[in-house]
């Protein structure tokens, strides 16, 4: 018995690993039973796991509304040097 | 499927696109435009390299990021993907590692409690300079893995091909830099 419990006990430092690894959605059965455990139990790493959620809401965030473009007169130019290019071989 | 090129519709298709991208690595617009022109033409130059196995954006996007990689070599910058750095190993700074503790968050690393409104303060315009800063302080190879994951969406499976790393290994570096970046947030935006 208290090998099975032993088993299921997990650091920190491996706790936070299978935080990030449960962004993707990966982790397997025994895994996220480890660490919803660890949780359970450990309120920092819980603090940890919630505050990651964030962080990875932000990123995808970050990168999917970055706003700069090219103007019409920019690409329309880009083109015309595009298309010359491209006849000329 | 078979995929052609439309060189005439490529200003519009992915004029856009490639410059947020090269952005994203190098936070400088004139160069990023330039990039993005000189992808256009090596694209033209190397027309019959193209083999329709993958869309015209993939191919480009890679024409365009071996040009961001040369641009970090001529700045002197560490290689795009050096392995040493991909395997760096930075838990030690926030795990205990002496016999009894092993694992446990090292004291003055705790993660600490954040403001309870956290999730609205990711609503805020400038909490994304600072998230921004706090990437750009990372290696070139971890903000790769980020562009690869959060811009490309690409799977964990195609990111792991690309930079040519187990999944184990992919995990441990999205670890490394979920530390990093959370430690920086924490510290410039979040704390209370």
């Amino acid at each position: 018995m208290k090998k099975i419990i032993q088993s299921l006990m997990i650091t920190c430092q491996e706790a936070s690993l299978l935080t990030s690894k449960s962004q993707d959605n990966k982790l397997k059965f025994s895994e996220r039973f480890k660490l919803f455990l660890h949780i359970k139990l450990c309120p920092v790493c819980y603090a940890f796991y919630k505050q990651i959620g964030i962080l990875h809401e932000s990123l995808k965030n970050m990168f999917k509304y970055s706003n700069i473009s090219m103007s019409n007169a920019e690409k329309h130019s880009l083109q015309e040097k595009i298309n010359q290019l491209v006849s000329n071989r | 499927m078979e995929y052609v090129l439309n060189p005439e519709k490529w200003a519009d298709n992915y004029a856009d696109y490639l410059l947020r991208f090269a952005m994203m690595r190098i936070n400088q617009l004139e160069l990023a435009q330039d990039l993005v022109q000189e992808t256009f033409f090596s694209a033209i130059k190397s027309k019959q390299q193209f083999k329709g196995n993958s869309s015209e954006k993939t191919w480009l996007t890679s024409i365009l990021k071996n040009k961001i990689i040369d641009e970090y070599r001529k700045k002197g910058r560490k290689n795009y993907i050096e392995e040493q750095e991909l395997y760096e190993d930075n838990s030690f700074l926030f795990f205990k590692n002496t016999e009894g503790e092993i694992g446990q968050w090292k004291e003055n690393e705790l993660p600490q409690a954040w403001e309870k409104n956290a999730l609205d303060k990711i609503e805020e315009k400038e909490y994304y300079q600072v998230l921004r800063q706090c990437v750009e302080k990372l290696n070139p190879t971890q903000q790769g893995l980020l562009q690869e994951k959060y811009f490309e969406e690409n799977s964990t499976e195609k990111i792991c091909k690309e930079f040519n790393i187990s999944k184990s290994n992919y995990w441990v570096i999205l670890h490394r830099i979920n530390l990093l970046l959370r430690k920086c947030i924490e510290l410039n935006w979040f704390k209370k």
